[in-house]
């Protein structure tokens, strides 16, 4: 009996099937009952034959539709195939190895000290923890008081409560829904959003305020930003958190926040109260980062007169 | 024997001079009994009194004097409102308003047609610095009172003329007269700052309502009667600022307008008690006392400016700024007008060079809604190019017209210099 180990590269599948048999004929096809099942949608059922004859092996068609290859060019009758050759039939290619064919040691396997899960962790705490740092900084810079930063980060330290209570209440979501937790995932998400609103939207507010005073510009140059970061942080919360698709989960995201938007805006236009007194733009912030040229007194007063309307 | 007849005589004259022309105030209200008034507003839905003051004869044919705030609920809302007398002997008669001086907060009514010669007698020339006078009036609802006190002059601090008067007039007591021992009226009752300090309304301003030939009052045309006092009002005295060389004072780094003129008052102050802050802040108002009635809901004629300097005493630069942004936010909301008398302010902001330095200035504007020529104006500014120093200016008008705004509000920011 002919021993032999066939290697069978599936065009689907990236690695190598790998069979050993011990026979004399072997028939390879999409036949359930081949000895060698080629699930090819152009291999015949059946397909190619290798036949021992002691002390060769031997290839040939076996009544293929689209014949049997090695390399380029289409086996004619019957062929002698030697170990190590390949062949091909439809779009899967078949490698004769014999069975004692050496195979090298394997490598040892390094143990990665940093693994992303452990990389998430140690983000997501850090941004957290950094949280009351940003707070209290904000805090810090406006007052003006001899009293220290320490002291100040004290008293706002409880603000670490905010990403934490989000982050559990998503991987509460998230453990009831898909059986896995993403604790620290939703703990990441929070303590970027809160970092950014700190770090990034309230100075970038005041640099807005500071350069454009007309408070309808203001509105349309900063909302769509506001709208843009509360999406994209329930979309991600819900995609850590269900198995929804990424389309599905940005119209979910997208219309909760759109909806949330007009409601608490179409109260407060709706609730706004008469002010007996002007609404300021009293934002300072250096010379530096002003990006409009100042005017003269004559062109100030003269743009004012338009504000003086009967009613 | 003959010379010490014409003596005896002439004593006799003289004494019975001095019994004639210095009556007590109690005989002067016996002999003008008939002619004192409660004014009283009264709801017409309820029936009940509404507001209340005092009025007097002072024509023979009837026409009663009291102050405009007595009546300004009757006069602006008639459908809401009946004007009523009450004389002494609780005898009702509904009033009609016939003239009024919204500035002096004047006014002339009449009920039935009189023909009473016991009226009140107007001497429109002021008395001698401290002369007794009595105010009289009804206070409280408890009857007609006398109020003794003194003449003290013109009252300084106003734009419009009153006197000052060293007694104490009560709620009730508003358009009453105030009349010298002769009997003879030198003021009407109109305010009190409670501690012996009242003022009156100078009695040649109710001649001059007396004298002044105007239409007949028509329902339809007393916001526009309203509205051309207080122009020509506001016109005349924002003339008299604008003509006058104003006196600059040393505020900081800067040159700031003072006083305007001898009607504002000062305030100035800093914040040295409070070791704990990192900033040094000084600062100076200057306002005008006395205000224009319209309603009880609008009061007018404000002007009022304010000045804070800020020095570092170790803040960097973005908490230096914060702290001007806190400052500049910070305005104390002290303008009367509710949603029925004034639209709410429109603002403006811009980036203004002034001499050697930028401000950020807010201009905010509103009008009144009745008296659509008039508006209310603030400029709330802020120096911009010292991250250790900076100066903040308020500047507030009220009821003022579109061109004395803009003209009075140009030379204000006009005496405004760094010259640090």
């Amino acid at each position: 009996m002919g021993q032999i180990i066939l290697e069978i590269q599936h065009p689907d599948r990236p690695y190598a099937e790998i069979i050993r048999l011990e026979k004399e004929s072997i028939l390879i096809g999409r036949s359930f009952n081949s000895d060698v099942y080629c699930p090819d949608q152009y291999v015949s059922e059946t397909h190619a034959k290798l036949q021992f004859d002691g002390q060769d092996w031997l290839l040939s068609d076996a009544g293929s539709a689209n014949g049997v290859f090695k390399g380029k060019k289409k086996i004619d009758g019957t062929q002698p195939i030697l170990f190590g050759e390949q062949f091909s039939i439809g779009n899967t290619k078949i490698t004769l190895s014999k069975p004692d064919h050496p195979v090298s040691d394997a490598i040892p396997m390094k143990t990665s000290f940093f693994t992303w899960d452990m990389l998430i962790v140690i983000i997501a705490w850090t941004l957290t923890f950094s949280f009351p740092f940003v707070v209290s900084l904000e805090k810090y810079l406006n007052t003006f008081t001899d009293d220290s930063f320490l002291k100040l980060l004290t008293d706002k330290f409880g603000f670490i409560i905010v990403p934490v209570l989000w982050a559990f209440i998503w991987a509460g979501i998230s453990k009831l829904i898909i059986k896995k937790a993403n604790f620290h995932i939703h703990l990441l998400l929070a303590a970027s959003f809160c970092l950014m609103a700190g770090l990034v939207y309230q100075p970038l507010n005041m640099f807005i305020k500071y350069n454009i005073s007309n408070d309808m510009i203001f509105e349309i140059v900063t909302q769509p930003f506001i709208l843009f970061t509360l999406i994209a942080l329930l979309y991600l919360s819900l995609r850590f958190s269900t198995h929804v698709s990424s389309l599905k989960l940005f119209f979910i995201s997208s219309s909760i926040i759109i909806a949330l938007f007009i409601i608490i805006n179409l109260e407060a236009y709706l609730d706004d109260d008469f002010r007996n007194y002007p609404k300021l733009n009293s934002s300072v912030i250096c010379p530096e980062l002003r990006l409009k040229k100042a005017k003269s007194l004559d062109s100030f007063m003269s743009d004012n007169e338009k504000l003086f309307k009967k009613p | 024997m003959r010379n010490i007849c014409v003596l005896i005589c002439l004593i006799q004259i003289i004494v019975i001079d001095i019994n004639v022309f210095a009556q007590s105030p109690e005989d002067n209200i016996q002999k003008y009994r008939s002619s004192l008034y409660k004014i009283v507003v009264v709801e017409k839905s309820s029936g009940e009194k509404s507001s209340q003051g005092t009025g007097f004869q002072v024509s023979k044919d009837g026409l009663i004097a009291t102050n405009y705030h007595v009546v300004s609920k009757f006069l602006l809302e008639p459908e809401k409102y009946n004007l009523e007398s009450i004389d002494y002997n609780d005898l009702h008669d509904n009033l009609k308003v016939v003239k009024f001086d919204v500035v002096n907060d004047l006014a002339l009514v009449r009920g039935k047609q009189r023909n009473d010669e016991n009226y009140f007698r107007i001497n429109k020339n002021p008395p001698s610095h401290g002369s007794k006078i009595f105010a009289i009036g009804n206070p409280l609802s408890v009857g007609m009172t006398i109020v003794e006190g003194n003449y003290n002059g013109l009252e300084e601090k106003s734009l419009n003329e009153c006197f000052n008067f060293s007694g104490s007039l009560n709620s009730g007591m508003s358009g009453g007269p105030a009349i010298t021992s002769n009997g003879e009226v030198i003021g009407v009752n109109v305010a009190t700052l409670g501690q012996q300090v009242s003022f009156l309304v100078p009695a040649k301003f109710l001649n001059n309502l007396l004298l002044k030939k105007t239409p007949k009052l028509q329902d339809g045309h007393v916001f526009s009667m309203i509205e051309n006092q207080l122009l020509q009002f506001q016109d005349d005295y924002i003339k008299k600022l604008m003509d006058t060389k104003w006196k600059l004072k040393d505020f900081g780094p800067a040159k700031v307008p003072d006083k305007l003129s001898s009607a504002f008052q000062t305030w100035g102050g800093n914040n040295e008690n409070e070791l704990h802050l990192l900033y040094k802040e000084h600062n100076f108002k200057a306002f005008v006392n006395a205000q224009t009635y319209v309603t009880d809901k609008l009061i007018t004629g404000k002007i009022f400016y304010q000045y804070y300097w800020l020095e570092s005493k170790g803040l960097n630069e973005i908490r230096f700024y914060n702290l001007v942004s806190e400052y500049l936010g910070k305005y104390i909301p002290t303008d009367s007008g509710d949603e029925k008398q004034v639209t709410a302010f429109t603002n403006r902001s811009d980036f203004v060079r002034l001499g050697k330095m930028t401000w950020k200035v807010n201009y905010c504007v509103r009008n009144y809604k009745k008296y659509p020529s008039l508006y209310d104006v603030v400029i709330n500014m802020a120096s911009l190019d010292k991250s250790d120093n900076a100066l903040i200016i308020w500047l507030t008008l009220s009821g003022v017209s579109k061109n004395n705004a803009l003209l009075l509000n140009r030379k204000f920011l006009e005496n405004v210099k760094w010259v640090k």
